[in-house]
């Protein structure tokens, strides 16, 4: 294992110590490591800019849905190490009740085993895996601005009150849901964000309330708004010894969502105590502009993976896999692009076709779901069905 | 008044993917709301976006910064010169 490394700013001359890096990735989740990691194993000199503190919280549902995500992460890092796990490791599907009428079992669920994993240790043991190739990680470094210049792509960065600026070739920005590197790139361009609001408690769903921890319990809330119906998937999950409230909120519904989620789960006999903590995280989308070719996930040598470059399973809005995978795509790219001499950008956009063609098939069902989505909870639940057996079928 | 984050803020950025008057940026722990920017939706929203969106209720009226309805529309005019407020 390789020592952590301090970052003296006030000592340290950044500017000369960047003129030989190659890649400066920024963001330190699954996305940034893959790109990172893959970029040190080409032999390419490459600093990881991180934000916050490492290993730091994610708010996010932490469930690897897709299999292709676990088959990439076995072949490219190696085997999950067992406290990158919640507890349980494993959900074996989930069972969906209809919150009005709680006696209504909607979907019992067996079949497909989805890992439960803990994103701060996850994240952490990428970010480990990445350091032990070569990578060298800054964290608690906030990026300020992103420029391109004829020579180089240049990066200001702000650690506790000084700025310095920072030089590279190539930058990849895995910078999430709200990209400071995204909007440099195209400051017009808005994605429309979904809410994930979570609540954790203390304690064992069993025990409580009978719920069975192998599973995630869903409850259908459906909130009637100034737009329309809709139906925010609220869920709770054991992990660890905590168990979480999980609200996927539509923009400008929070309060409403939130409040008529956990009605709706008293209304289930399930009395929740007072939160230890609270979070909440942006879910992007960006497909239609990404698939009709208003936004182009990279410019010149600078690429966007993940989140920030929109590139999340349309609908569902799974993330962790499809970061990953254009991590990966842009680790490549930029690799040509070094062999060739030709710019990153035009590369990453030949390795991501297949992915966006996928998201493409997934996304001719958002008419549909959106429009199954305002006749009722039967006609909303299958065509999510639909969009996860496609997903599956796809990826 | 223009509105201000408290600490229950959870960081999700919420508030700034929403101001119309691009106020609002992350702090060093919590996000901040630049008071010469807020007009408090005013020209914008029927009432404060940020207040709107957030989870928990974590942008709340400034008490230390109170302004007037015509101030707040005058600094919404500063900000998009030629533009009708809505």
């Amino acid at each position: 294992m390789l020592k952590e490394r301090n970052i003296d700013i006030e000592n340290n001359d950044w500017r000369t110590h960047m003129l030989d890096t190659q890649v400066i990735v920024i963001g330190g989740g699954p996305g940034g490591s893959a790109a990172a990691k893959k970029c040190a194993e080409r032999g390419l000199k490459t600093l990881l800019l991180e934000k916050k503190k490492l290993p730091r919280e994610k708010i996010c549902a932490a469930m690897l849905f897709m299999d292709v995500t676990v088959r990439q992460i076995e072949q490219e890092f190696g085997e999950i190490p067992s406290n990158a796990f919640a507890d349980p490791a494993y959900f074996y599907g989930e069972s969906i009740v209809h919150g009005i009428e709680p006696e209504l079992r909607i979907k019992t669920v067996g079949g497909k085993k989805t890992p439960s994993i803990l994103r701060s240790s996850f994240d952490y043991w990428l970010n480990q895996k990445a350091r032990e190739k070569g990578v060298e990680i800054w964290d608690d470094v906030r990026v300020t601005s992103v420029t391109e210049e004829s020579d180089g792509c240049m990066v200001e960065v702000e650690k506790n009150g000084n700025k310095k600026m920072l030089k590279s070739s190539f930058i990849i920005g895995a910078d999430g849901a709200n990209s400071i590197v995204r909007s440099y790139l195209y400051p017009a361009i808005k994605p429309r964000f979904t809410q994930g609001y979570q609540e954790w408690y203390e304690g064992d769903i069993e025990r409580l309330y009978n719920l069975d921890r192998k599973v995630t319990h869903g409850f259908i809330v459906v909130i009637a708004g100034v737009s329309g119906m809709s139906i925010p998937p609220t869920a709770i999950y054991q992990k660890g010894a905590h168990f979480v409230l999980d609200v996927d909120i539509k923009m400008g519904e929070a309060k409403e969502a939130i409040a008529e989620g956990k009605r709706v789960i008293k209304n289930c006999g399930i009395d929740l105590p007072e939160p230890a903590r609270k979070g909440a995280a942006l879910i992007p989308s960006l497909h239609r502009e990404l698939l009709s070719g208003a936004f182009v996930p990279a410019r010149e040598n600078i690429l966007l993976v993940g989140d920030a470059g929109g590139l999340l399973v349309p609908i569902t809005g799974e993330g962790i896999g499809t970061a990953m995978m254009s991590g990966f795509s842009a680790a490549a790219a930029v690799v040509r692009a070094v062999e060739s001499g030709g710019k990153a950008g035009k590369y990453y956009l030949e390795e991501i076709d297949d992915m966006l063609s996928k998201f493409k098939q997934i996304y001719a069902l958002a008419p549909k779901f959106r429009e199954q989505s305002t006749k009722g909870i039967e006609e909303y639940m299958s065509v999510f069905d639909e969009v996860w057996a496609l997903t599956d079928i796809l990826f | 008044l223009p509105n201000k984050i408290t600490a229950e803020c959870l960081s999700c950025g919420s508030c700034e993917t929403e101001c119309p008057n691009k106020a609002i940026s992350e702090g060093e722990s919590i996000y901040y709301i630049d008071p010469v920017r807020c007009t408090e939706c005013v020209g914008s929203y029927p009432a404060p976006r940020c207040a709107e969106v957030c989870p928990v209720d974590a942008s709340v009226p400034d008490d230390k910064h109170k302004e007037s309805h015509d101030n707040l529309l005058a600094k919404w005019k500063k900000l998009y010169p030629g533009e009708t407020p809505k």
